[in-house]
């Protein structure tokens, strides 16, 4: 079937409402009593249709695509960005997993130390209680068999009243055999409290292992050389007794009322060495006012505590260190010069 | 053209009247987020709203293009009482019942009753392979309703008379392509 030009014209006009009334009514008639004209008519509409609902079609197609409104809820969280969301989640939690159950737990098992068997001594347990992140008060408490407890204030009593006695001694010449003969008792007081402590010290966990801690007080005349030791050390910190018991007795009083009125004019020439061990094998020392803690030396060795021009050093195994006010951790620094060294060694 | 401005209901009209589409998409736009939360409050998803305000824009489309459209309320106004009549209509087809009160409106599958659903679908699918320039001068004829002047504006054609015979050149182009296709099909 073929719509000829004319008709086409003839059917816009009726479609599009451009014919006259009577134009109209002719045309309607023809197509009741014209099937001819009927089916070119409805061909004809067959097309107009068609090409209307392609035209809606499009439209659609143009809204669906360049219509889309961005709005907060559903556009904006997108798949895309759920997914996204669900990628940075996984990320950081996996993140967080990996520094909680694999680094973290690493860490602990690197720097955990074995409990030490090793005894301290009553200053000892007083400064680990003092210092912060070392000994949980409360745990200590918890954990500690209250049937130890009363040995270890005994002992502690026993050896803050010889201490007390001893330093009073030492600011009397009269006194000084006394206190010889109480600081032998207090030693003895000391051992009877390290096994109380050894048996305390056990459950708790420390950053750092103290390995002994020694009393050192000097006093300086014309030369450099140390008038008073006082050493105290642990009882398994593998240190032979009887080598305890010899430096214990080369203390020597020599000048006893030098070493007292020096003691009231200079107190600060009394230090305590403190020997520790690092769990990363940290060798160097602290300084704080007259607490040296020294990390990485042997502590079998036998050493001195010396002064030179306000210069301290500490001299172990033909070795000279300068020791000076350090908070952090500091490294060691040896003495080049040669002369100071002689002098030091001798 | 239209800028990045937003027209009020009047450049609307006008702009549709002149075909266009960056018009009818900001009316689209405009009415998005009311007719979307209007149908899925009332048991529709986000696809539901999309499909029915789209079916909606285009009958405001017409409508102003047969010069039928007479506004006594604002344009957004009428095209959520559009939404929703047909929102409601769609569910009535779902549920069949019949208790709404709705504005009328032109129900686009009517016309397509008269016509075979398959001849109209061989009508459509051969406008696509019309060239550009003969699917556009009859859309806008027979869809937009333009007259022949402005189609020669819009499609730069030298005058009236020129549209008005390429208009019959590309009707009859498109009879000759649906009795190929029809024959092919063995519709007679």
């Amino acid at each position: 079937m073929n719509i000829s030009k004319e008709h086409i014209d003839w059917f816009d006009q009726y479609q599009s409402g451009t014919l006259s009334e009577q134009e109209r009514l002719d045309f309607e008639l023809q197509l009741k009593n014209n099937s001819d004209l009927k089916k070119e008519f409805d061909f004809y509409s067959l097309f107009v249709e068609g090409i209307q609902i392609h035209a809606r079609q499009e439209l659609k197609s143009l809204l669906k695509e360049k219509g889309k409104v961005m709005y907060f809820g559903e556009n904006i969280w997108s798949k895309t960005m759920k997914y996204a969301s669900v990628a940075v989640f996984l990320i950081f939690g996996g993140l967080y997993a990996f520094i909680h159950f694999y680094l973290e737990p690493k860490q602990k098992t690197e720097l955990a130390i074995e409990p030490k068997k090793e005894i301290q001594s009553p200053i000892d347990e007083q400064k680990s209680i003092s210092e912060p992140n070392i000994i949980n008060e409360k745990d200590l408490a918890i954990k500690t068999p209250s049937i130890e407890i009363a040995p270890l204030e005994k002992a502690e009593e026993a050896l803050k009243e010889t201490m007390q006695e001893s330093e009073e001694a030492f600011a009397d010449d009269e006194l000084s055999k006394e206190l010889m003969s109480k600081a032998k008792d207090a030693n003895e007081e000391k051992d009877n409290y390290q096994i109380a402590v050894e048996k305390k010290l056990k459950d708790t966990l420390v950053d750092a292992q103290l390995i002994a801690q020694v009393d050192f007080s000097k006093k300086y005349e014309n030369k450099l050389s140390p008038k008073k030791k006082s050493i105290i050390l642990p009882q398994n910190s593998n240190i032979p007794q009887n080598n305890n018991q010899i430096l214990f007795d080369s203390m020597e009083v020599k000048n006893k009322k030098t070493v007292s009125k020096a003691r009231k004019n200079n107190s600060t020439n009394s230090y305590r060495v403190e020997f520790w061990q690092s769990p990363i094998n940290f060798k160097g020392y602290k300084m704080v006012n007259n607490t040296i803690q020294l990390y990485g030396l042997n502590v079998n060795q036998s050493f001195e505590l010396k002064n030179y021009n306000n210069q301290l050093y500490f001299i172990q195994n033909n070795k000279v260190y300068k020791i000076n006010q350090c908070i952090d951790a500091c490294a060691f620094q040896f003495e080049v010069d040669e002369e100071i060294i002689d002098l030091l060694m001798n | 053209m239209l800028g990045t401005k937003k027209l009020n209901d009047e450049q609307l009209i006008d702009a549709i009247k002149k075909g266009d589409r960056n018009a009818l998409l900001q009316l689209y736009r405009d009415n998005y987020i009311t007719v979307r939360n209007y149908i899925i409050n009332n048991n529709g998803k986000h696809e539901d709203a999309e499909d029915i305000l789209q079916d909606a824009t285009i009958v405001i489309w017409e409508k102003i293009q047969k010069g039928n459209l007479i506004l006594t309320a604002k344009l957004s106004t009428f095209v959520f009482a559009i939404c929703k009549n047909l929102w409601l209509k769609k569910l009535n087809k779902l549920s069949k019942q019949v208790d709404i009160d709705v504005v009328n409106t032109e129900n686009l599958s009517e016309k397509q009753e008269h016509f075979s659903k398959e001849n109209l679908n061989i009508v459509v699918d051969m406008l696509g392979q019309l060239g550009d320039k003969c699917k556009d001068l009859l859309t806008y004829f027979y869809f937009d309703g333009l007259d022949m002047t402005k189609i020669a504006n819009l499609l730069n054609y030298n005058n009236a008379d020129t549209v008005k015979a390429k208009k019959h050149q590309c009707f009859k182009h498109l009879q000759e392509l649906f009795v190929n296709q029809y024959n092919k099909t063995d519709f007679l």
